[in-house]
């Protein structure tokens, strides 16, 4: 075992460049002005982006924004408190579909049902997660991955949710007197809510909250034992993520103009999964790199002849080979 | 290659004039969706176990599984055409099987060994993580093979004789043999878990790897070898499946896998008997939901069931109360 | 906090300014020289790569017989690579900013009605008209957008045919199966609200979903409910397992499936039990009037022979072509009423448009496989 073990970290730290670089990036980023200048210099050019940039590209980066968002989301269920969560596109597809619902057929403005998104997710989450959370993990994998095809099935069965077609014809919102229809549009508003979203994680990471969710991730034996009320704070994360997810998926809604169950399915919420272990969960950055990596990868070899149509083979040897490379993800949290 | 059993005339007119009433008494209907729950719940139970096994051993929820399944069927689909050319019957069928079996068994083995073995001290998701890229390469190397088509294979044996109870209830030889495989592969697996020294080895590890390499097992090697048994059975499954329901694509693998993983937590992941017992009952439930609810509620009905079995049984039927960290 | 607070503030300053400088910019527009530039939007990925890499060998070779024969308005036309769908609405919404950032003029393709749908708003945005090759769900026509018309004969067409044929076969009892998705679902509703209409009995409705392996309690539930015939509204592949296993499981009345299976493919997928299989279908190259020479000169260019929407993707780009010719120019308004008066007859029949811009006389047929082989059903 300490044989194992000592080898496995020699192997992390002989791997080359990139754990260089994020060794380097960390010394670097301690020194809290030029984390600031790094952000503000990371921010100023995705700003930048969509005035020399085509809008294919811009739309790309947009999606790979909104996939940042539900990778967010999941990271405070998975990423900081260690809860398995297979059905994320659940909780997605309540927000997706609440506003869509209150846009098309009550004809509400977006901002208003934001509202209603929000306390729906809160509520749903307590009803999913109340009383599975005492489940071991792997039954709570199994537990969301269900919920997550009953939410969907559900969707698609029913007429008020539009059935397999889904619901069409959902018109753009206004923000600030301007009708968001111009992929530009939607470019900047989803930046916005990344923005919004990371400091939220960032919040809430450095809170007692964040702090006491930290503490049963390492241990939920010990931080019973020590007072803390694991069972509460388990659930409030699960609803803070859900909730993260649900108004991702309002957003989403008025984006697409459309919305339909095939945007639900197990690969999208195991795609989430996937940007947030992929990517070193419970760090931000590194969640935001995994979530980047999964949109935008299978786009870059798009056009290449072969490769085109084998992408997604060589993205799961990139997959496996990241992980064996570096097993706590792209950018891992350090451990203190 | 054509059923010239059925002519024009049989299609034309042996219309049964249905309607209002229908042709089955309540006893004839649960018996037959009994019937053909217990066969789905075959196919689910033999792809469960592997699951089951690798969960049990090395705790990866093993996401290549459904795809090594996937695997399974194409190359018996392949290994049938060869054999086809000087062997038609039950022994190419069984031939190309083997085959198949064998080279499952090396591909589940090679897997292990080059992407899983070097995570095993990693965090459980980064294995995760790991299965889902396995399961991409598998399902993306047959796709390329085979241009995303899909594959059609009709083998000599004849589906439709039988069996018959009575006017409407009928279960086919086929039918009646992929059952009989299943359990009996089911009690021969059994039997080696319990009975011999492997066996006791895997049990050994799955209850604590240090304490086993510290006696002197060979962890690797065991390791393996539970990686070969689950690949061949699923294998197997494939295989069956390429006979009975004719037809081989590279995302057949993606239900099975999530209905195995599924019967796998119900009966008590990490259980034998309980991944037996769970890909069955799980194919009943679907029976039953499709009959009584209808088809498009019928994965609801199964879902909603096992989530409130698992907040009344935590641990599954079979499952043991154990205390585990993330 | 007091910092973080002035850092939002300066961030959202920036974003708003940014945000005011891009909302205004438009889109390319065509000036009348250079290529006529055609985007095309089809799935060459996933489960329904084979229609999109086919159809747009169909796409291609009309563009090549168009520039041979000195191209169009004097204009050269030009195919642009195929903006893939994957046949799924993410996809679809991404691939349209693609065309839309791109020089295309018009846009041509579509199969999967889910796809099409989420592809069609950005499309309408941008003033680019698009003519649906494949695609036919009703809900296309829901959307009423006036600059997307479709060649192929919706699912509304197709029903209508389907009651022919039940009254035809003299039976009165119908089950009806769908996959669960856009294209099949709809049609399974549209037959919900016609053959009732027409005193034709639903007995039930059922639902497989897309590569579900267990069908025989399906196959069950229908034979309990008495059906006299089954409706397969799914698609080829899966359609194959359930006729086997409706033939296995003791139906034996009729088959009838969509035009969602009406592929070559669907003889070899039901193998020995697609005997006596009726699919409705709307005509392919090999049993259309005109269609041997586009046939031939297919297999010429491509090696192998066109599949079922390769005429129909064909007719796309020769009807746009007329449609053109008659405008006289590309402009947006000129074509869009060019097409909505257009009456051409193309390999898939006569094609003309209706106010709701759905193709107006219904092309369906029925077909049989019989002995291994299509055949046209005699009588219908």
């Amino acid at each position: 075992m300490e044989k194992q073990k000592s080898k496995f970290i020699v192997n992390s730290k002989k791997l080359g460049f990139f754990g260089d670089v994020v060794e380097k990036c960390y010394v670097l980023l301690d020194n809290k002005k030029v984390k600031w200048m790094v952000f503000a210099a990371i921010l100023a050019l995705a700003i930048l982006f969509p005035l020399i940039s085509t809008n294919y590209w811009i739309s790309v980066m947009q999606n790979a924004m909104f996939f940042m968002l539900l990778a967010l989301g999941l990271n405070i269920i998975v990423g900081y408190t260690g809860i398995c969560n297979f059905g994320f596109a659940a909780h997605f597809a309540i927000g997706a579909y609440v506003t869509a619902i209150l846009i098309r057929t009550f004809e509400w403005n977006f901002w208003l049902t934001l509202p209603i998104s929000l306390v729906a997710s809160i509520i749903v989450a307590c009803i999913v997660a109340g009383p599975t959370l005492r489940l071991r993990s792997d039954y709570l994998a199994i537990v969301t991955l269900g919920f997550g095809e009953i939410v969907r099935i559900t969707a698609r069965n029913l007429q008020i949710t539009g059935a397999a077609s889904g619901l069409s014809g959902i018109s753009r919102p206004e923000l600030f007197g301007i009708h968001l229809t111009t992929i530009s549009h939607w470019y900047y508003v989803f930046l916005a809510l990344v923005v919004l979203y990371i400091i939220i994680s960032n919040r809430i990471k450095n809170s007692r909250f964040g702090r006491a969710l930290e503490y049963i991730r390492e241990d939920e034996d010990a931080a019973m034992a020590m007072g803390v009320n694991t069972a509460k704070f388990k659930l409030f994360a699960f609803i803070v993520g859900a909730v993260m997810g649900g108004l991702a998926g309002s957003f989403f809604t008025v984006r697409m103009g459309a919305i339909s169950p095939q945007s639900f399915q197990f690969i999208m919420s195991a795609n989430i999964l996937l940007a947030v272990v992929l990517g070193g969960m419970g760090k931000i950055p590194g969640v935001l790199i995994g979530a980047a990596f999964i949109a935008i990868f299978p786009e870059l070899f798009r056009d290449i002849p072969f490769i085109g149509t084998a992408r997604m083979l060589f993205f799961g040897i990139l997959l496996v080979v990241v992980m064996i490379k570096r097993p706590q993800g792209l950018w891992p949290e350090r451990r203190r | 290659m054509l059923h010239n059993s059925m002519t024009e005339k049989q299609l034309y007119a042996n219309i049964k004039s249905g309607g209002e009433n229908s042709l089955f008494t309540t006893y004839e209907i649960i018996f037959q969706q009994l019937i053909n729950g217990l066969i789905q719940g075959s196919f689910y139970a033999l792809v469960a176990l592997g699951f089951s096994m690798v969960y049990g051993i090395i705790k990866l929820i093993n996401f290549a599984h459904g795809d090594i399944y996937m695997t399974g069927a194409f190359i018996s689909f392949v290994a049938f055409s060869i054999i086809a050319s000087f062997s038609e019957g039950v022994v190419g069928v069984v031939l190309a099987v083997i085959a198949s079996m064998l080279l499952c068994a090396a591909i589940g083995f090679s897997i292990q060994r080059i992407a899983y073995k070097p995570l095993f001290d990693a965090p459980r998701l980064s294995l995760l993580i790991t299965a889902v890229g396995v399961s991409l390469i598998l399902q993306n190397t047959v796709m390329v093979i085979t241009n995303g088509q899909f594959m059609f294979f009709h083998s000599a044996i004849d589906n439709m004789a039988g069996v018959r109870f009575g006017e409407n209830i009928g279960i086919s030889f086929l039918e009646i043999a992929m059952m009989l495989i299943t359990a009996v592969l089911m009690i021969i697996l059994t039997l080696f878990i319990s009975k011999t020294m492997w066996g006791k080895a895997m049990r050994a590890i799955s209850t604590d790897k240090d304490a086993c390499r510290l006696m002197g097992i060979n962890v690797s090697k065991v390791i393996g070898l539970t990686f070969m048994i689950g690949s061949a059975l699923a294998a197997i499954a494939g295989g069956m499946a390429v006979i009975y329901y004719g037809q081989v694509h590279f995302f057949m693998g993606y239900i099975i896998g999530m209905k195995a993983f599924t019967a796998a937590v119900i009966g008590g992941i990490g259980s034998i008997p309980g991944a037996m017992v769970g890909g069955l009952l799980l194919g009943l439930l679907e029976a039953a939901g499709t009959q009584l609810i209808g088809s498009e509620w019928k994965d609801v009905f199964a879902f909603g069931i096992l989530i409130a079995m698992l907040i009344f049984r935590p641990n599954g039927i079979f499952g043991k109360t154990t205390i585990e960290r993330m | 906090m007091f910092k973080t607070a002035k850092n939002l503030l300066i961030i959202i300053a920036v974003l708003a300014l940014a945000f005011s400088v891009v909302a205004c910019n438009g889109g390319g527009s065509d000036d009348g020289t250079g290529p006529i530039n055609l985007g095309v939007l089809l799935p060459i990925s996933g489960a329904q790569a084979y229609f999109g890499n086919d159809m747009n060998n169909a796409f291609i070779l009309a563009v090549e017989q168009i520039n041979e024969a000195g191209g169009l308005l004097g204009r050269e036309v030009n195919l642009l690579p195929v903006a893939d769908d994957g046949c799924d609405p993410m996809m679809a919404a991404q691939a349209a900013t693609r065309i839309t950032s791109s020089d295309a003029h018009f846009v041509v393709g579509g199969f999967c009605s889910g796809a099409t749908i989420a592809a069609l708003q950005e499309f309408y945005d941008n003033d680019m008209i698009m003519v649906i090759s494949a695609s036919n769900s009703t809900r296309i026509t829901d959307l009423n957008l006036n600059q997307s018309f479709m060649i192929n004969s919706p699912a509304t067409h197709q029903v209508d045919k389907l009651v022919d044929l039940v009254h035809h076969l003299g039976v009165t009892d119908v089950a009806v199966i769908h996959q669960g998705d856009d294209f099949t679902q709809n049609l399974s509703d549209i037959s919900n609200v016609k053959l009732p209409e027409a005193n034709i009995n639903i007995v039930t409705t059922q639902v497989m979903e897309i590569g579900a392996p267990d069908v025989s309690a399906i196959v069950t539930a229908i034979r309990h409910a008495g059906a006299d015939l089954v409706f397969w509204a799914g698609y080829f592949a899966d359609g194959g397992n359930m006729v086997r296993q409706l033939r296995q499981g003791g139906f034996e009345g009729y088959i009838v499936a969509a035009d969602g299976s009406s592929s070559i493919e669907f003889i070899p997928a039901t193998g020995p039990a697609g005997h006596g299989v009726m699919v409705l279908s709307t005509p392919n190259a090999q049993l259309a009037a005109g269609g041997a020479s586009f046939d031939e000169a297919f297999i010429e260019r491509f090696g192998m022979s066109s599949g079922s929407y390769a005429a129909h993707a064909y007719d796309t780009i020769m009807l746009l072509r007329t449609a053109i010719e008659n405008a006289g120019t590309t402009d947006f308004e000129a074509v869009r009423q060019a097409l909505q008066d257009i009456e051409y007859r193309g390999i898939t029949g006569l094609i003309s448009f209706t106010p709701e811009r759905e193709i107006r006389y219904s092309n369906f047929l029925v077909l049989q496989i019989w002995d291994g082989e299509y055949r046209l059903l005699p009588g219908l």
